[in-house]
């Protein structure tokens, strides 16, 4: 709980030493190295020239984790990992495309979906969907993460060493 | 009755001749008479032209042997690939009304049953629903036959239990079988093995079609007879001589002449056939090849099909009466017509039911039940409904380029598409009755109009449906994915996006100003739809009101090379046109590519080819393949949400005001092309994508630009679909300006508010008469952090 309020404040702080980004998610598009997210803590130089931020108010109590999904999509998620444990991961992705058929904006699922793509060997999709659901996490720092995560494996799946590193380390302190 | 003739021919024509062997002797005792000498000429003749006919004959025989055999083993293994649509998830909290579940059930051919129900049934209670699932093999795996409640409040599915009251998370109903692949166009089976089919089926066509089936060589001379005898004492044909084997021959190659050749090589071929093969094994061709019906255009082969053609149902839950009806048609599916002469259908029904009972297949009591049975052939819920060829088209499409042929249609494979049978309804309700509207509000010629739409999950990429034309289920030219019409102003957005990635912002104020280009000694001078012309305008309006000036001025700054390369990489479409009028849409793309191009906007940015195959199993059920969605982002998201804010606009005040979700949260844009030839619409919600296009084949002018027609269907599809707002991921660089103006504004001084994103050390001009001031710098920036 303490995670995420304190977590809250260091994307502010960070956010303003950046100032000139108007989202903090940057846009990886023709890049073929997408730039991760602006690191969520750690470095917090003060912000300089710019007004004294108004200590942002913190948050009404950090929001408890609504049991967000429904009955029906936790289930075919269980069904999805029990294929995963019975080593048919190409099942346990179609579990989670039923899913997403019924629920498309589940960005869980979407998460989930990329890091099976990863099981499965196919690193390229599993890090085009989990840019795909970073977009869609919108201000959920810690799906965000989750996501960065997923591409800085599927990175390192292709080779990419060095820029899997950068993205782990920008993101290693972070606990969702 | 030919069939018994030819063998006894070379008895009858020998005989003569024995008989003058015997007599001559006996008249003329010298030997070596000119009698005798002429006798052994003829003799010697007659063998040489007996070994001669001989050996033609064994020739044709072994000729029918190949024939026959190579016929009979290609349709035995003939089980071709079944295609599936998606079924119907069920869990509590689904948006579905029992009206909605029980329809589906219907199409599906589950009945309405009372007490227990039997598989294939349901039973409607006060708000709940009992159903007993058939059993059915999906991708992940085999399911049972089981029993589910369903309980319905207010249009929606509230729970899902089983027979013991434990709550069901989920489940699903089993698909559809839309269609199935043959090697011959237009035919279609539903082949059952020996198995799947009911023996009262069996014993009944024996019986009626051929009582010494078990025992005859192939030919039945006593069943001829006795057919004769039957015939002549009833004074009308109730019974036919031919056997089983004689009609599968004669069903094999559909030649109704009535020659005496035929007659002979089709019994000949039936000698064959039993000599050849084990008396089940033709039974099973038997039942899988004979023609019961017409539906159309589609001859209905096989008592599978039958039984879902007259009764949508599986074979293994006809009644007895059904059973019946269905032998009852083999004598002559025309003039036995259930539908169409139902008095005979009942009459020799009810004579193939008293032969039951006197064969003692049926009890008195069952006799009596089924006798009080009306026909019971459905229409409505018939094929001609679950037929979707302009689908079938998109998947055998993208099968062929993952099997052979031969694959698809001789190894029984199970396709499962993404085709979602209530939607694909509502796309061609919708598409028959605006067409139908617009030729009568037009005073336009009945049926001169034709249509296309394609209807995608914004999500996933699927097509959920097709329609190839106006008719739903006719098999004809499938506008939808090979009618490649010039997309008009469809390609808009492309230029408006492209701008956006070059620094530009929705309030960016455009020029829209007479355009004069001269290419090839030829003057190019386009005009804007009204033929005005507006001077400076916000682009977010441009977009909107849909402005060729403005566009033309905009898209040559940015160079026709690059609008048209971005084209590429959106649609998956290589534009041939690399002009200025492509930027007003002189480009020709199928309703199919335009899906693809839009899905990548609605979707955020990622583009995801039009997905029709979800997974592919052979015969034993394991996955042969699987395609799994696949994204490839082609487009930064803020860039693709903010277009799609942009078409927003261009719905709520633009050329897409007239409809009637243009203030629902639903993003679109209209084309139009020279001479109103075609009319189009790309639209989208936060769960579809719906691209429909209205013209004629012969490329006349409609009088319908895209808002007065393919608009108009795009609403009636939507109405039918139910929309539901887009989701914009949260920005925070919105500002609401004016439409017109691309000034800063609010609701005191302006009607016609938009809200952009704008890059946030933009600073923004006032709306006159507006009261509000950009905040500063600071202001900006203490806003901006409070959304953390």
């Amino acid at each position: 709980m303490i995670g995420v309020a304190s977590v809250r404040v260091a994307i502010v702080l960070v956010s303003l030493a950046l100032a000139g980004c108007a989202a903090y998610v940057p846009p990886p598009v023709t890049d073929r190295t997408p730039a991760p997210p602006p690191p969520p803590i750690d470095e917090t130089p003060a912000p300089e020239a710019l007004p004294p931020p108004v200590a942002p108010a913190p948050p009404p109590a950090p929001e408890p984790e609504p049991p967000r999904q429904d009955p029906a999509t936790l289930a075919l998620l269980g069904q999805s990992q029990r294929a995963v444990e019975a080593g048919n991961v190409d099942e346990a992705i179609a579990y989670v495309e039923r899913a997403l058929r019924m629920n498309g904006q589940d960005v869980e699922l979407w998460l989930r979906l990329a890091e099976l793509q990863l099981l499965a060997a196919r690193p390229a999709n599993a890090e085009q969907l989990a840019q795909r659901a970073i977009v869609m996490a919108g201000s959920r720092a810690d799906w965000q993460r989750r996501g960065w995560l997923i591409v800085a494996d599927a990175r390192e799946a292709r080779g990419d060493r060095e820029e899997a590193e950068r993205i782990r380390f920008q993101w290693r302190s972070y606990r969702g | 009755m030919p069939r018994g003739d030819s063998p006894r021919r070379p008895r009858r024509t020998a005989q003569p001749r024995s008989r003058t062997a015997r007599r001559r002797p006996a008249r003329a005792k010298r030997p070596r008479s000119l009698a005798w000498r002429v006798f052994r000429a003829l003799m010697l003749t007659g063998f040489v032209f007996g070994l001669i006919a001989a050996a033609a004959v064994a020739g044709y025989m072994r000729y029918l042997d190949t024939t026959i055999t190579a016929t009979f083993e290609g349709r035995r293994w003939s089980v071709p690939a079944v295609i599936y649509a998606q079924p119907l998830e069920l869990f509590p909290g689904a948006l579905l009304s029992m009206a909605n579940v029980t329809r589906e059930l219907n199409r599906l051919g589950y009945r309405e049953a009372t007490g227990t129900p039997p598989p294939g049934s349901y039973q409607r209670g006060d708000g709940s629903l009992d159903i007993h699932l058939r059993s059915f093999r999906f991708i992940e795996g085999p399911r049972e036959s089981q029993r589910i409640r369903l309980r319905f409040r207010q249009g929606t599915l509230v729970d899902v239990s089983d027979p013991s009251g434990r709550a069901v998370p989920l489940i699903r109903l089993d698909p559809a079988a839309i269609g199935s692949f043959f090697p011959s166009h237009g035919e279609d089976r539903v082949v059952l093995a020996p198995d799947q089919v009911p023996p009262l089926l069996v014993e009944t066509l024996k019986i009626i079609e051929d009582r010494n089936f078990d025992q005859h060589p192939g030919f039945d001379l006593a069943g001829i007879i006795r057919a004769l005898w039957v015939n002549v004492r009833a004074g009308e044909i109730q019974q036919g001589g031919s056997t089983l084997t004689q009609q599968l021959v004669k069903s094999y190659y559909l030649d109704n002449r009535r020659t005496i050749e035929r007659k002979v090589r089709e019994l000949l071929m039936a000698i064959i056939l039993d000599a050849r093969f084990a008396k089940p094994d033709i039974l099973n061709a038997y039942v899988n090849e004979i023609f019961l019906g017409q539906d159309g255009r589609r001859a209905v082969h096989g008592f599978g099909l039958g039984a879902q053609f007259y009764f949508n149902k599986p074979i293994d839950e006809l009644g007895a009466d059904e059973i019946a009806t269905l032998v009852a048609v083999i004598r002559g599916p025309s003039f036995y017509n259930p539908y169409r002469h139902p008095e005979r259908a009942l009459a020799r029904r009810d004579f193939v039911l008293d032969r039951m009972l006197e064969s003692g297949l049926i009890t008195a009591t069952g006799h009596t039940a089924a006798k009080q049975q009306p026909l019971r052939v459905v229409r409505g819920a018939r094929l001609g409904g679950m037929y979707y060829p302009a689908y079938m088209d998109l998947v055998r499409r993208r099968l062929d380029a993952l099997y052979q042929d031969d694959d698809l249609t001789t190894s029984g494979l199970q396709i499962f598409t993404t085709l979602n049978p209530p939607v694909q309804e509502s796309i061609e309700q919708a598409i028959a009755e605006t067409l139908q509207d617009l030729e009568q509000s037009r005073k336009l010629p009945a049926n001169t109009l034709q249509a296309a739409a394609v209807v995608t999950s914004i999500q996933t990429g699927e097509v959920l449906a097709l329609a190839g034309g106006r008719v739903a289920g006719f098999d004809g030219f499938n506008r939808a994915l090979n009618a490649r019409r010039p997309i008009g102003s469809l390609v808009k957005p492309v230029i408006y996006l492209k701008a956006l990635e070059s620094g530009y912002n929705l309030t960016t104020i455009l020029d829209d100003a007479p355009v004069n280009l001269t290419l090839n000694r030829q003057t190019w001078s386009p005009n804007n739809y009204d033929r005005r012309v507006y001077g400076p305008v916000p682009l977010v309006r441009a977009l909107g009101n849909s402005l060729n000036l403005a566009t033309v001025q905009l898209g040559l700054r940015l160079g026709v090379e690059e609008v048209a390369d971005r084209l590429e990489t959106l649609s998956g479409h290589r534009p041939a046109n690399r002009f200025p009028s492509l930027l007003l849409g002189a480009e020709a793309m199928t309703p199919l590519e335009v899906a693809g191009m839009y899905g990548t906007l609605a979707s955020g940015g990622f583009y995801m080819a039009p997905k029709a195959v979800v997974a592919v199993l052979d015969e034993t059920g394991q996955p042969l393949s699987r395609h799994s969605i696949e994204v490839e982002q082609r487009i930064a998201p803020d860039v693709a949400s903010t277009l799609v804010r942009a078409m927003e606009a261009a719905m709520r005040y633009g050329t897409g005001r007239s409809s009637r979700f243009a203030r629902a949260g639903v993003a679109g844009k209209t084309g139009t092309t020279d001479d109103y030839r075609d009319s189009w619409f790309a639209g989208f919600d936060g769960v579809h994508l719906v691209v429909t296009w209205i013209g004629t084949d012969d490329n006349q002018p409609t009088q319908l630009s895209g808002a007065t027609g393919a608009l108009k269907v795009w609403d009636a599809i939507m109405t039918r679909l139910a929309v539901r707002p887009l989701h914009h991921p949260p920005s925070n660089t919105l500002r609401t300006v004016d439409y017109q103006s691309g000034l800063l504004a609010d609701e005191s001084c302006s009607e016609e508010l938009v809200s952009v994103p704008v890059p946030w050390d933009a600073a923004l001009q006032t709306h006159p008469g507006c009261g509000i001031y950009d905040r500063s710098l600071s202001e900006r920036v203490r806003e901006w952090m409070q959304r953390f």
